[in-house]
């Protein structure tokens, strides 16, 4: 037996590893023998200084931002590997072509934008953006006629465009509601929610605060969506996604201002979505607000007969 | 696995992230705290957690129903931490968040504390990656050795070593600690 064995065993005990019949005899061992006494308690100390599962306690933010930011890299990810597969076509394709015939080509041009899919821009962007803004970041090539020469190219195209104006600018406002639904910083989305949250009243700007709230994946965002909507809740589309909002959305925050929004008004929906939250919310406040809210309706009514 | 699983499953391989995230849920949490664990720093282990979950996000056609997706899991999420340590080489200087144990600390307590864990973080640092590993799973994580085995594809006896050996290595590192 090797001369560590004893320290090998005191070891195995302290994780877990002998089996029952072998725990039980070397706690026996342990009454009458010092010597095994002295070498469990020297490793003892070190797990005293730092238990077994004591690894690091990461903050709870740090985790929904990890899962936030793979939520996006999976995004990413399904779009089509366009440099990839033009690298790869081009090889496959032009190399035999000389070079004249590859100019000659014809290009059809289109654009990736927006998230999650390839489509045309919302015309009202496009005319912000000037041919030369342009620079092209991938590419994907759709079709190709080795007879004709004949090519259908699909850009992603970036753009720095500079705009100047007021927030009633239908140009800033088309931008400021682009931004909320593109695969942006949070930072950068909560900006445009600050810039937008006093344009609510237009119907587009509307639209696109009632998609940050019931999508974004970012709670911090939806609040700050959630806040600008609450005063144009006699909109009852507004009220359609509050009430989503209420009865859905992960953060008791975004609940709270949603059940503060809800609880003044009396349409059938809304009180069915109030009575459900008042039994089933988990959240104490928003149950208790539910609750109270029924009660003060009920009251009322009681007053009126 | 679970019918539930089973389903998410099916679904993430046809590209649905909500199925893929739901599916990593019940142990995304453990595989960052094992990338800090085994970077020492937020910003590599939300680098190790990510490349992790989409490498196994593309490998879940290959993953094979019969086993323990959670096993399968982790096992990713090592390789992609012992990858990058190697391509890191040494790291940066480790953030606090380790557990408390006393309930109400005293000044003293906190010093004694941040010192013994920047030790720490020094001293494993000086393990080998094997030896980290075992004492990462085992010690911090709270695997039991038959299962650090199979996560890090090794025999038992094997992590019993590397352990054993580390937890030794760390001992002498943190002598003055542990006299005191």
């Amino acid at each position: 037996m090797s001369s560590d064995a004893p320290r090998q065993r005191v070891l195995r005990y302290l994780y877990g590893d002998l089996s029952p019949e072998e725990r039980a005899a070397f706690e026996l061992q342990l009454e009458g023998d010092p010597a095994l006494k002295t070498l469990l308690a020297a490793e003892q100390r070190f797990d005293q200084l730092h238990p077994v599962g004591s690894g690091p306690q990461l903050p709870e933010a740090l985790l929904q931002e990890s899962r936030m930011m793979l939520r996006a890299a999976l995004r990413r990810q399904d779009r089509p590997g366009l440099l990839e597969r033009a690298g790869e076509w081009f090889r496959r394709f032009m190399a035999p072509l000389a070079w004249p015939a590859g100019v000659a080509a014809a290009l059809l041009v289109g654009f990736l934008w927006g998230r999650g899919g390839w489509q045309s821009p919302p015309s009202s962007l496009a005319s912000l953006l000037k041919p030369e803004d342009l620079e092209v970041v991938a590419l994907r090539v759709d079709h190709f006629e080795p007879a004709t020469g004949q090519v259908s190219l699909v850009l992603d195209a970036v753009s720095q465009v500079q705009l100047d104006g007021t927030l009633e600018d239908r140009a800033v406002q088309t931008a400021l509601a682009a931004a909320l639904r593109g695969d942006l910083e949070p930072g950068t989305r909560l900006q445009a929610l600050d810039l937008l949250q006093h344009q609510a009243h237009s119907a587009r700007i509307r639209e696109s605060l009632i998609h940050t709230l019931a999508h974004d994946d970012n709670p911090g965002v939806r609040l700050k969506a959630i806040e600008a909507l609450k005063d144009l809740a006699k909109n009852e589309e507004v009220r359609g996604a509050l009430r989503e909002a209420l009865q859905r959305d992960l953060n008791p925050g975004v609940r709270v201002e949603a059940i503060e929004a809800l609880k003044h008004f009396n349409d059938p929906a809304t009180l069915q979505v109030l009575e459900q939250q008042s039994r089933e919310e988990v959240n104490t406040y928003i149950r208790g607000e539910a609750a109270r809210a029924l009660e003060g309706k009920r009251r009322a009514a009681g007053e009126q007969l | 696995m679970s019918d539930d699983q089973r389903t998410l499953l099916l679904s993430a391989r046809e590209g649905d992230h909500r199925a893929f995230a739901a599916l990593v849920a019940g142990c995304d949490r453990r595989i960052l705290s094992l990338a800090y664990d085994m970077t020492g720093n937020t910003e590599d282990a939300q680098d190790v957690y990510q490349e992790a979950l989409l490498a196994a996000y593309r490998a879940l056609p290959r993953f094979r129903m019969d086993s323990q997706f959670s096993t399968w899991l982790y096992r990713i999420a090592l390789n992609q931490a012992l990858r990058f340590r190697s391509r890191r080489g040494r790291q940066p200087p480790p953030e606090e968040w380790w557990p408390e144990q006393a309930d109400h600390p005293t000044p003293e307590d906190l010093t004694l504390r941040g010192e013994f864990h920047r030790r720490l973080h020094q001293a494993l640092g000086g393990l080998s990656a094997q030896e980290r590993l075992a004492f990462v799973l085992c010690h911090h994580q709270g695997f039991k050795i038959e299962e650090a085995a199979e996560l890090m594809a090794c025999s038992v006896g094997s992590v019993k070593s590397y352990l054993f050996r580390g937890r030794e290595k760390l001992r002498r590192q943190l002598g003055e600690f542990l006299e005191k």
